[in-house]
């Protein structure tokens, strides 16, 4: 991983529970290395941890975290977080924790981050940890477009309230969520946080897939780009979920130049997008991901794979069906793609 | 970026990442010809003219004499909707799509 200072996301809807993660957090001193920001104090309640302000909007915890709350623009309060660690009136924390409000699309958080002129010098996104609530996780599903937004993001989701309904339901709000982003890991958390070190642990592999690359056994269309899964979630105004599977290695400008236009017609609509792809301009496959309109910069993954291991692409989207996405790759890559180049 | 020239422009964008961290010192450009003779095919039906500006900008001509500098794709596809004026660059418009297949055939049939 590169020195940038990772930003760690939590989000979900209103009353999931992100407040008491966040509680739990600030008390634990394996988080005593962090920068949390909050939008108002009061909200999370510190009064018990108080050591003192230490700056202004900043305040100091027992567990060696420090506090900070939002006032305006995000990147605002960022940039001046970093200054204060700069000049020494924040300890140097390595990592910020920024909880979402329970209506916030994580997108133009991303989004801040990946763009912001000065931002993108000192942080880089790190982990979106979505809590879905077990109560109103299938209502939610049903009737708010912004949970998609939020499942959609996620790197790692966890469960919360699981005590409050049947074993069987939160095994079902658990599928649910997995369904719609299958490359989210799910996150159970140990009595007191015992396992917090592992609440934003970062994979190389953002799309989850190397741990099982499968080839597709899905049917194939004229140039072979093949669908290994497909999930329409109707109570969610069109939401869904496909991977896409391509044989051979790709042409990556050519899938370059075909991405970015559809990010910028579309981006609102490409809640996210991970693939590892296996491209003719690097010997070694390409991790990529992205939420909404960006897309970070391509990974490159470590170790060998398999010559004849298919790329693979999730897009989790709304409103933006599998078979025109397909076609027009198709397209794109016999038209305007390398023709020395084979697929 | 020079505001005046582009000269000190750069293209920073996901798309040119890969190239400037591969071995072979000559895979930017290469990359970045192609980049740019893939983009002249989408926007030869709109009369949109692409130059290379010193291998670190590009400029775009409208047929009404319009011109933009740009220093990579997600700054050109916003300057392409400028010069089109309400119309729109959609990858997955059939129309579009129909346009590139058909100038396919058209270049392999000669």
């Amino acid at each position: 991983m590169d020195e940038k200072i990772p930003v760690h996301v939590i989000t979900g809807f209103l009353g999931s529970g992100k407040t008491t993660l966040l509680k739990d957090i600030l008390a634990n001193e394996a988080f005593g290395d962090s920068a949390v920001l909050v939008n108002e104090f009061g909200e999370v309640g510190l009064d018990d941890q108080l050591l003192g302000d230490i700056a202004q909007q900043a305040v100091l915890l027992s567990s060696g975290c420090v506090c900070c709350s939002i006032r305006g623009e995000l990147s605002t309060a960022l940039r001046d977080l970093y200054s204060k660690r700069d000049r020494g009136e924040v300890p140097p924390f390595k990592r910020v924790v920024l909880e979402t409000t329970g209506l916030a699309d994580p997108g133009p958080i991303v989004s801040t981050l990946a763009n912001d002129p000065v931002l993108q010098h000192h942080y880089r996104a790190g982990t979106t940890l979505t809590v879905v609530d077990a109560v109103n996780a299938r209502a939610n599903h049903r009737s708010e477009p912004v949970w998609a937004d939020q499942v959609a993001s996620a790197d790692a989701y966890i469960v919360s309230k699981a005590d409050l309904v049947s074993p069987d339901e939160s095994e079902r709000v658990s599928q649910l969520v997995g369904r719609m982003n299958p490359a989210a890991r799910r996150f159970q958390p140990e009595p007191g946080l015992a396992n917090v070190d592992a609440l934003f642990s970062e994979s190389r592999d953002p799309t989850g897939f190397t741990s099982g690359w499968r080839i597709s056994t899905g049917h194939s269309v004229s140039t072979g780009i093949g669908i290994s899964s497909t999930g329409h979630h109707p109570g969610l105004t069109d939401v869904h979920t496909f991977t896409i599977t391509l044989p051979g290695k790709l042409d990556w400008t050519c899938f370059g130049v075909w991405l970015s236009l559809l990010l910028h017609r579309h981006g609102r609509k490409l809640l996210r997008i991970k693939g590892i792809l296996r491209v003719h301009e690097s010997i070694q496959p390409l991790v990529i991901h992205g939420v909404q309109h960006t897309l970070f910069p391509p990974r490159h993954l470590e170790g060998t794979i398999e010559e004849d291991r298919c790329s693979q692409l999730i897009f989790i989207t709304r409103g933006i069906y599998r078979d025109e996405v397909i076609h027009s790759l198709e397209i794109f890559l016999s038209t305007l793609g390398n023709k020395t180049a084979t697929i | 970026m020079c505001g005046l020239c582009g000269a000190l422009g750069g293209d920073f964008h996901w798309t040119s990442s890969l190239a400037k961290a591969g071995d072979d010192p000559l895979a930017h450009r290469r990359q970045r010809s192609q980049r740019i003779d893939m983009v002249r095919t989408l926007l030869a039906p709109h009369r949109i003219r692409l130059d290379d500006f010193h291998n670190r900008s590009l400029t775009l001509s409208s047929p009404t004499g319009a011109v933009s500098i740009v220093n990579d794709l997600a700054e050109l596809w916003w300057a392409v909707d400028e010069l089109l004026s309400g119309r729109e660059l959609d990858p997955l418009d059939p129309n579009l799509l129909q346009r590139l297949s058909s100038q396919q055939s058209e270049h392999v049939n000669g």
